[in-house]
């Protein structure tokens, strides 16, 4: 009797949750191929070719201004008018200072030979090991350097220091 | 004419891709629409298989004049070998090659599969130049120009201005409705310009712009199909001489291409006439300049001489400045 009460109820309700802890394995199963048939019919898809080309390698560009490099449309000669003077200067600056940085850069290439790399490197290791040195061997390397002659130095440290230091 | 139809050989393509495309175009595209194509265009690259194209298609000729069909044959060459001449609305031009691969072209080793190589050139094709596919379509008469590294545009004259993003024009304000003005810039649609896009205003500060006022502004939006938009700042809120100006002064109207002229970096023309006497000058992109300077008669000079300044050459140039400012003297 109680089996009957079960075959009757509708597959809405025993797709429901709180209904599929009591059935068993068969049905889950069953149900489950249900759903996925409904769900694979009612999946959309585009029918195209694929795409050939991925990517484009052609930029559009519709503005005069930046092909020819067009300058600032506001202009003042002689001082007839001092703030649009002033940003003449400003605006034109701005490009010339691009300019400039594009040429030190082309230079910059160019100038470093390997040498100047390699002298560069060696005045570099020697300015960070003077940064890690403690200040006390920085200045006594730095008379062991001068070698003499510094005595007029010494006693102005020894003030600049303070006087809680123990010397 | 109803339809026209560019076939393409490639740079790199034999003999065999050139004879079928030659049957291609007696066969009628080969989809028998015998009918539609009237007139075929033919753009080659090469100039191998130009000519023979050429002499095949000469001794077609009398199938294809039985057919009705008009055959043109075009030359299509590489952007780089049209630098500097005139390029006609309608021309294909196809997009420079590596030059790796252009010495391989040179040295007549030519495969007749090709791979196209997934490293090409990066174009950019300003005005003038539209992408089609892998090549670029003149879309104005002009003279093709050319920027390192790869950049080509059409050097072109126009009077009607379109709207373009980030240029600079010189605008009339025709209305004003609640949160926007309409400013006529000589576009096909009056430009919206917004009571916010001042330096300084605020909902409750509104800037004081009257209707029939000038404004120098920059587009931010000019799309095709919608209305285009003016600020009067930029992006940092500044307002780095745009607003309203010019009481006084005189604004007049010349060709875009004498703008263009005129906004040249060290451009002789303004160079000149600022040694002269002092004067203020604001160019807009869209053709529109105003001038203004200490007399009425001053301001005249200076718009005449702008406006005789288009057709003449260097030297005529010269010339009338050192007339003219013998005369000033």
């Amino acid at each position: 009797m109680a089996t009957d009460v079960k075959s009757k109820l509708s597959k809405n309700l025993l797709r429901m949750k709180f209904m599929q802890r009591g059935l068993d394995a068969e049905t889950k199963k069953q149900l489950a191929e249900e759903e996925k048939k409904i769900i694979s019919d009612e999946h959309w898809y585009l029918d195209l070719p694929e795409l050939k080309e991925k990517e484009s390698f052609i930029i559009e560009e519709r503005s005069f201004v930046l092909c020819e490099d067009l300058v600032y449309g506001r202009m003042s000669f002689k001082g007839f008018n001092a703030e649009v003077e002033k940003l003449m200067i400003t605006m034109n600056a701005k490009n010339k200072a691009e300019e400039e940085e594009e040429e030190e850069e082309e230079k910059m290439e160019a100038d470093i030979s390997d040498e100047e790399m390699a002298r560069r490197y060696e005045t570099l290791v020697g300015s960070i090991r003077k940064k890690y040195t403690k200040k006390r061997d920085q200045s006594a390397l730095a008379n062991n350097e001068e070698s003499g002659n510094d005595q007029d130095t010494k006693p102005k440290e020894k003030r600049s220091r303070g006087w809680w230091h123990i010397n | 004419m109803r339809q026209r139809e560019v076939y393409r050989a490639g740079a790199g393509s034999g003999c065999t891709s050139v004879l079928l495309l030659l049957s291609k175009v007696l066969r009628g595209d080969g989809r028998g629409q015998q009918a539609e194509a009237d007139v075929l265009v033919v753009a080659i690259s090469s100039p191998l298989a130009f000519s023979l194209v050429f002499v095949s298609t000469t001794l077609a000729f009398p199938v294809l004049a039985w057919q009705q069909r008009v055959l043109v044959l075009q030359m299509a060459l590489r952007a780089e070998q049209r630098v500097g001449q005139p390029v006609l609305p309608g021309d294909v031009l196809l997009t420079p090659l590596k030059d790796r691969e252009q010495e391989d072209e040179q040295d007549g080793a030519r495969l007749a599969l090709r791979v196209p190589s997934p490293t090409r050139l990066r174009v950019t094709c300003g005005p003038g130049l539209r992408r089609q596919g892998g090549s670029l379509l003149v879309t104005r008469s002009g003279i093709l120009r050319h920027r390192a590294p790869s950049l080509y545009w059409v050097d072109s004259q126009q009077k009607r201005y379109v709207p373009v993003k980030g240029d600079h024009v010189i605008g009339i304000v025709t209305a004003k409705s609640g949160d926007v003005f309409k400013v006529d810039v000589g576009g096909s649609e009056q430009a919206s310009l917004s009571y916010l896009a001042f330096e300084g205003a605020t909902k409750r500060n509104r800037p004081n712009v009257q209707v029939g006022d000038l404004v120098y502004g920059q587009f931010v939006v000019a799309n095709k199909d919608m209305e285009p938009e003016l600020v009067c700042i930029d992006s940092c809120g500044r307002a780095v001489g745009m607003g309203v100006f010019g009481h006084e002064g005189l604004l007049f109207k010349v060709s875009l291409g004498l703008v263009r002229k005129l906004l040249v970096p060290q451009g002789e023309i303004i160079q000149e006439l600022g040694k002269i006497y002092p004067f203020e000058i604001v160019i807009g992109m869209n053709g529109r300049i105003w001038v203004k300077a200490k007399t009425t008669q001053r301001t005249l000079i200076v718009a005449n001489i702008l406006e005789a300044c288009e057709h003449m050459t260097a030297e005529q140039r010269k010339q009338a400045f050192a007339k003219f400012s013998d005369n000033m003297m």
